[in-house]
């Protein structure tokens, strides 16, 4: 066989240079340009409310008032993942806790960059809650006299759609407060690569964020065109976004395996391939935002097909809900790659 | 390579990575630029009303580009690490 450099060997090497402060430090930065990489979602989000609420204005000028007041509500909504980014960003920044932190170099400064990583999920509900703060001003438009009700409805929806974003916050924080990868005896590469894989799995978080905003956005025009229908609307919406929260969850769960019950470094063998497929098992997990946004269309379209006619609501419902379970499908191969990378791992 | 050159090299990583997020006020803003056109073209007597809507929504959008430039230009010109 020829014999080949491991340019991976080669970058430990260059970093091994440097002592434990600058390698965090360095770490830090990164994390902090991940984290804000989440201001994707409310940009987009904030830039539809505002076109759907000019767009209102001009239909109906009487109301540009309430319209404006509606959009301003939710684009303030729409705003939290995006603060969310930079205040993990201006801690890793000016209030770094790793650099105090007692443990590997490697597994602190990997700590840094997944706690950034994490924060890219901050996409999904900044721009599910945009869709719905623009489909509310839209409905308040056309309809005055809905207005408490649409925006019951779109903040009901908000809350739903802020979940994912608030599981990549935590996983970002443990990472940084609570590492439980310090404590860990086992091989310092293995920890490093499951911090990182960690922070990739949260990225699911973009698919639910998006996809339940999408139904917030239609159950809250669903309302304003039909309000006597709401208790209808309303119960398929969540139903319809509960089970979009799914991709979310799993990757959630994948996360806290890789961070609290890591089963990588039990195992014995090539220290290479334990480390590759943590960070594989994470980046697998990013396969959950396809199902995310796709069940939430659903949900939304569903609500829609309620508020428009409530007598058929089981049977909106039914056909939701098998449409939902075949689309969770590749969430679930990712999921068992991810699970058989941790648990069954056939290079091992 | 000194210690320092590192943190500055990471943080030019760092700030290039931080103004990605310009990705989504570009679309959001754009969306509601063409919202605007076409409400303005419909209705021409409201466009007052409908470009102040939409230049209101258009600068809440822009926050998180500017939070992205801020943590920028930290990394580049105030960076704390060096």
């Amino acid at each position: 066989m020829v014999d080949m450099t491991n340019v991976v060997q080669l970058v430990l090497d260059f970093l091994s240079q440097f002592d434990a402060k600058t390698l965090i430090l360095a770490g830090s930065a990164i994390g902090a340009g991940f984290a804000m990489i989440a201001g994707i979602g409310p940009g987009i989000g904030q830039g539809f409310a505002a076109g759907k609420g000019a767009e209102a204005v001009g239909k109906n000028p009487t109301a540009s008032k309430d319209v404006i007041s509606t959009m301003l509500l939710g684009a303030a909504v729409a705003e939290t993942s995006g603060i969310l980014a930079l205040v993990v960003a201006l801690i890793l920044l000016f209030a770094n806790p790793l650099v105090d932190a007692t443990g590997s170099m490697w597994i602190l400064a990997a700590s840094g960059i997944g706690a950034g990583i994490s924060m890219i999920a901050g996409i999904g509900p900044g721009i599910g809650q945009g869709f719905a703060a623009g489909k509310a001003a839209e409905g308040v438009g056309n309809r005055l006299e809905a207005k408490s009700v649409i925006s019951r409805v779109m903040f009901l929806g908000q809350a739903v759609a802020q979940t994912t974003g608030i599981y990549a916050l935590i996983v970002s924080l443990v990472l940084m407060y609570a590492n439980p990868l310090t404590r860990l005896d086992g091989e310092v590469g293995i920890l490093a690569a499951s911090a990182i894989g960690a922070g990739l799995a949260m990225i699911a978080g973009i698919g639910p964020g998006i996809g339940q905003g999408f139904a917030a956005g239609k159950g809250a025009e669903a309302v304003g065109k039909n309000p006597r229908t709401s208790k209808d609307v309303i119960a398929t919406m969540l139903l319809g976004a509960a089970v979009a929260e799914t991709s979310g969850i799993l990757a959630l769960v994948v996360a806290l395996i890789l961070l609290f019950a890591n089963p990588l470094v039990t195992l014995t063998g090539s220290v290479w391939i334990l480390s590759a497929s943590a960070i594989a098992s994470g980046c697998a997990m990013i396969a959950g935002i396809g199902p995310g946004i796709g069940q939430g269309f659903a949900a939304g379209k569903s609500a829609e097909g309620v508020g428009l006619r409530p007598e058929t609501k089981n049977l909106t419902n039914r056909v939701m809900f098998l449409g939902q379970a075949v689309a969770q499908t590749t969430g679930i191969y990712a999921l068992i790659i991810a699970l058989v990378l941790m648990y069954a791992n056939p290079f091992i | 390579m000194s210690g320092i050159e590192f943190i500055k090299a990471c943080s030019a990583i760092g700030a290039g990575l931080a103004m990605i997020a310009g990705i989504g006020p570009g679309i959001g803003q754009g969306f509601a630029a063409g919202k605007g056109a076409e409400a303005v073209g419909r209705q021409p007597e409201a466009q007052s009303d409908i470009i102040r809507t939409m230049l209101l929504g258009a600068a809440v959008a822009e926050t998180t580009g500017i939070y992205g430039l801020i943590v920028a230009l930290i990394l580049l010109f105030a960076n704390p690490f060096i």
